[in-house]
């Protein structure tokens, strides 16, 4: 009979009762192992271009992912050659051209969660989830401030540029900054810390938190001139519509509200509500983490429902894109659907290789082209996929 | 699957928290004494287990030493004696690998109640198993100037020494550290004593570096867990305590915490040295001393004429 050595030493081990404390160090291993996957704190992707008219990188892709921003050329899906004031391609010692991509200062796995902010023709403003803030500059692609400013929490939500201030939500606190020179203007304390990008309207600075609370404050001085509780955390960005605000929580409603913070209609979802909605000719289209799909008709004083789709059975964390005649969005499940913007119908889908929970982008191509539908996943072979959104054909994949 | 221990882990422990006060690690504290209750019966048997192969020690150190130079003879005597006494080798095992899946449960509806992150929270949905809990999400993760759900390398600070501005978080790993070893110490099985040749033997060698490495590993590994779990790690390693010396399978000999004071079940003797022949002696005694247990038992079994029964010994 053969018998290999090792299972020879585990029969042996099981014959002596003195060698037990070995069993044991077998799942006391696992136990202090099984925390380890929380420790790693996987960042999702964000996804914004860059729109800078005159400036050789505007219509770029700025993918923001980890401790790593990188520029993507919407035409090819290859990260953008670094270039000189003059357009030429920067090459290193080894006479290879450079791509542009920044790295953080520290290896951190979840360093950057917010989009850069474009401060001016020449340079990007990027905070991170390590409390600092960084000015990048675009013709190096490095930091001016390479340790980066501190600031007094962490940044998960992209900032929002006012007329002479940054507008930035951090770890319970809305900040202002200095656009120039990034000094502390005013902060403002919530319960909770602030996931979602802030937005001017009427004169008013507007934000959720997951303190529960829809904020108004004035941007100048931080004062609050309104709040309303939302009865459920709220990392939604609210967005705005025929002067209204737009927004869900989890308290699984949607709202609309007046610019004075009053509610004018809600609507009831299975599920969490965690990504903002999109709006087209008078129709809200939002998703739950549950999976569905929701189409509601905006009233005065209320929504009426059009249609509500069971698309996947994991959650659903982007926010959906309406193009065409298609309401496409992104599941955990690894897919994208295409829905029928009238009745909420599948028509087709695309596996991809992970997750998608970040916001997708839209890419307009002219006139007469297909816009591009952009998607970031946590698969490094499909960090970044193109498709066509009228078929849903690929165009291009770019992997880390 | 893992769901089935996790979502119902999270419900009670939310529950707890609006329960009382809004306060985290009061939640924690009595989420731990719930689960450790819950699963009181296992670690009873796991405890009475390890005491009967404890009173096994004797008879298999005297095996141990009359088939030294025959390993499948010695394991053979070995699952014998096993036999004999109704004693499952692994019946202190069982338990405690049934335990493990619940405490990982416990620490991990922990992490995702404190939702640090967005995929946790993104992870948190869809968990609770009553309606109504939505609206505590998420989680007051502050408590006495501390974020609970980050390490405690990465806190503001809320002392100064010297100038410099520290968290008391950093407290916590030499907390775990030591609650860690205390409990050990203090609750590790007594394993076989010295070979014949004075020198600690295997097992005894093994628990000494096990009560060593695994507080140093669940110290170290603090400095990079949420300061949450520490606070649970440090809660549960004081209630296992407790639970230990009430459960009264042995006294708690808080003797075992000072230095050089292995948890052994013999004094270490020299081969020379005669064995004391007093029944109070430490087992895992001599083999004369053994032997002479054995002719008592085995005698009381023939006044009894009932089946051989491993009894519990007072210390």
């Amino acid at each position: 009979m053969i018998r290999c050595r090792t299972l020879n030493k585990l029969l042996r081990v099981r014959a002596r009762p003195q060698r037990y404390p070995f069993l044991l160090l077998l799942p006391a291993i696992l136990f202090i192992s099984a925390c380890v996957p929380f420790r790693m704190e996987a960042g999702w992707p964000a996804l914004s271009t860059l729109d800078l008219p005159g400036s050789i990188y505007s219509g770029n892709i700025l993918l923001t992912f980890n401790d790593k921003i990188t520029m993507i050329d919407p035409d090819s899906g290859q990260p953008a050659r670094l270039r000189n004031a003059d357009g030429e391609v920067r090459v290193d010692a080894e006479g290879r051209a450079r791509i542009w991509e920044y790295s953080g200062p520290q290896a951190a796995p979840n360093q950057f969660f917010a989009k850069p902010l474009a401060l001016n023709a020449d340079n990007l403003l990027v905070l991170s989830n390590s409390e600092r803030l960084f000015e990048i500059n675009l013709a190096r692609a490095d930091a001016l401030n390479p340790e980066g400013l501190e600031l007094p929490g962490r940044v998960l939500a992209s900032p929002l540029a006012g007329e002479d201030l940054v507008y930035v939500g951090a770890e319970r606190t809305m900040l202002a900054l200095d656009k120039q020179s990034h000094q502390l203007r005013w902060s403002f304390d919530t319960g909770q810390s602030i996931w979602s990008r802030p937005l001017l309207l009427d004169g008013q600075l507007i934000f959720t938190s997951l303190d529960h609370h829809l904020y108004a404050l004035d941007p100048a001085s931080g004062s609050e001139i309104w709040r309303l509780n939302l009865n459920g955390a709220a990392p939604v960005a609210p967005v705005v519509h025929e002067g209204r605000l737009y927004t869900g929580s989890f308290s699984r409603r949607i709202f609309a509200i007046t610019s004075r913070g009053s509610i004018q209609a809600e609507f009831t979802t299975e599920d969490w509500v965690w990504g903002a909605p999109a709006i087209v000719d008078g129709v809200l289209y939002a998703a739950d983490l549950a999976g569905n799909v929701y189409a509601l008709q905006i009233g005065e004083s209320n929504f009426r429902l059009l249609w509500r789709s069971e698309v996947s059975e994991r959650a659903i964390r982007a926010t959906p894109v309406v193009a065409g005649d298609y309401v496409i969005v992104a599941a955990r499940d690894q897919n994208l659907y295409w829905l029928d913007r009238a009745d909420g119908r599948v028509y087709f889908t695309r596996e991809l290789a992970g997750e998608v929970v970040s916001d997708m982008l839209l890419l307009d191509q002219g006139p007469d082209a297909e816009p591009l539908l952009a998607v970031s996943t946590l698969a490094n072979e499909e960090a970044l996929v193109a498709f066509g959104v009228q078929n849903g054909d690929r165009r291009w994949t770019y992997s880390r | 699957m893992w769901d089935l221990i996790l979502n119902p882990f999270i419900t009670l422990l939310t529950l707890l928290y609006s329960l009382l006060g809004h306060n985290v690690v009061l939640s924690i504290a009595v989420f731990t004494v719930l689960v450790r209750l819950a699963i009181l019966p296992l670690t009873a048997q796991q405890q009475r287990s390890s005491k009967r192969m404890q009173e096994l020690q004797p008879e298999l150190k005297k095996l141990q030493e009359k088939h030294k130079n025959d390993r499948e003879k010695l394991a053979q005597e070995q699952m014998a004696l096993y036999k004999e006494h109704g004693v499952n080798p692994f019946g202190g095992c069982f338990p405690l690998l049934i335990q493990f899946p619940i405490l990982i449960g416990l620490y991990q509806a922990i992490i995702f109640t404190l939702a640090a992150t967005p995929f946790q929270l993104l992870d948190l949905s869809g968990r609770f198993l009553l309606p109504g809990l939505d609206h505590l999400v998420p989680l007051e993760n502050m408590w006495f100037g501390v974020d609970l759900s980050q390490p405690p390398t990465n806190q503001d600070p809320t002392v100064v020494l010297g100038g410099m501005g520290l968290s008391w978080a950093l407290l916590l790993p030499v907390l775990v550290l030591v609650t860690t070893w205390a409990q050990s110490k203090l609750t590790v099985t007594p394993t076989p004593s010295s070979g014949s040749d004075g020198r600690p033997s295997q097992a005894q060698a093994m628990t000494q570096s096990m009560t060593t490495v695994m507080p140093l590993m669940f110290g170290f590994f603090s400095l990079s867990f949420s300061v949450g779990l520490s606070i649970y790690f440090v809660i549960s390693n004081i209630i296992g305590i407790i639970q230990y010396s009430l459960m009264g399978q042995s006294k708690l000999d808080l003797r075992k915490l000072l230095p050089g004071r292995l948890p052994l079940a013999t004094p270490q003797r020299s081969p020379r040295q005669p064995a004391r022949p007093s029944p109070g002696a430490a087992a895992g005694a001599s083999p004369e001393g053994s032997a002479e247990r054995r002719q008592v038992r085995r005698k009381r079994r023939d006044e009894t004429g009932g089946k051989r029964k491993v009894k519990t010994r007072k210390r």
